[in-house]
């Protein structure tokens, strides 16, 4: 009975270290990118730092991995990175068209990110 | 001749590693994680579904929009946005706190959601360009095949887990009655 209620115990606490160490490590990447947004740019209009070539349109990212994402060749760049003008200007949408992207692009308020080339975003 | 030579030699090693003390204690803790290793992989299942679900309900908003986008399921857009995270962290909390039979349902119905996401995730690699993924967390940033590969061997965890599971049920019960 007493070693039963020891086991009981003890994967009780196991339970709630593990169950923690999950919110806690959860908490603790989103933190790193609220602070790594932050430090990036401060007054913004949209929140992602990028814009990603998905074919038809354009979709806003917080973080992009370039070398495995952009493999399938197309006409536009497949990352597109927020200049300071950029982040005041650009309004928060879910996603802009290849037009608004060229608008952007003239305006200066975006510009391809340099590991990208011209290709569709996989992701 | 030669390889014969090295073949003694490296089981003289292996002798003599056994042998020594470091070597009986590295055997011992192989075999506990052997013996243990279906547990391992519930709590690994519990932690995964924590961190995942408790993910996509911070991000709740950006989940439901993400969802609305995909086709088909976009109209149930907020019911699963809602739904799978609160499911997930539910199976997280059984995972951990349940024992026996409840313990292995949490691990079926588990290994079924995983399932789901797998075959969610093959169906997006083979006929949608244009692809989605709110997965939560770091698995997010991870490229579609990795993350398909990455399915894949979590569901074969969970199986192994669910057989070694139950035949370790009926060890014991065969046990009680001898």
């Amino acid at each position: 009975m007493k070693t039963q209620i020891k086991n009981l115990v003890k994967s009780a606490l196991l339970g709630v270290a593990v169950l923690g160490g999950a919110i806690a490590m959860q908490s603790f990447t989103a933190k790193q990118v609220v602070s790594d947004e932050v430090e990036i740019k401060k007054n913004t209009a949209l929140a992602p730092n990028f814009l990603v070539n998905k074919g038809t349109s354009f979709s806003p990212r917080s973080s992009v991995n370039t070398s495995t994402n952009c493999i399938q060749a197309d006409s536009k760049s497949c990352v597109y990175e927020l200049t300071e003008e950029g982040m005041e200007n650009v309004p928060d949408q879910g996603s802009y068209t290849p037009s608004q992207i060229e608008e952007y692009e003239s305006n200066g308020w975006i510009s391809p990110h340099p590991q990208s080339a011209s290709a569709l975003y996989l992701n | 001749m030669d390889k014969l030579v090295k073949r003694i030699n490296l089981n003289i090693i292996i002798d003599t590693i056994r042998q020594s003390k470091a070597g009986q204690w590295l055997g011992r803790k192989c075999l506990w994680i052997y013996r243990q290793l279906a547990k391992i992989i519930v709590y690994a299942y519990a932690f995964l579904y924590m961190y995942t679900g408790y993910d996509k309900l911070y991000h709740l908003e950006i989940f439901i929009d993400g969802n609305k986008k995909i086709p088909l399921i976009g109209q149930y857009a907020e019911l699963i946005g809602r739904g799978i995270p609160i499911l997930e962290i539910l199976l997280a909390i059984l995972l951990v706190f349940s024992f026996g039979r409840i313990e292995r349902t949490t691990l079926r119905i588990s290994v079924v959601l995983m399932g789901v996401f797998t075959v969610y995730l093959a169906t997006m690699l083979i006929f949608v360009p244009d692809r989605l993924c709110h997965c939560g967390g770091v698995i997010e940033s991870m490229d579609w095949t990795t993350h398909l590969i990455f399915n894949l061997l979590w569901l074969g965890a969970g199986i192994y887990a669910i057989r070694k599971l139950s035949k370790d049920e009926l060890a014991k019960a065969r046990l009680q009655k001898l």
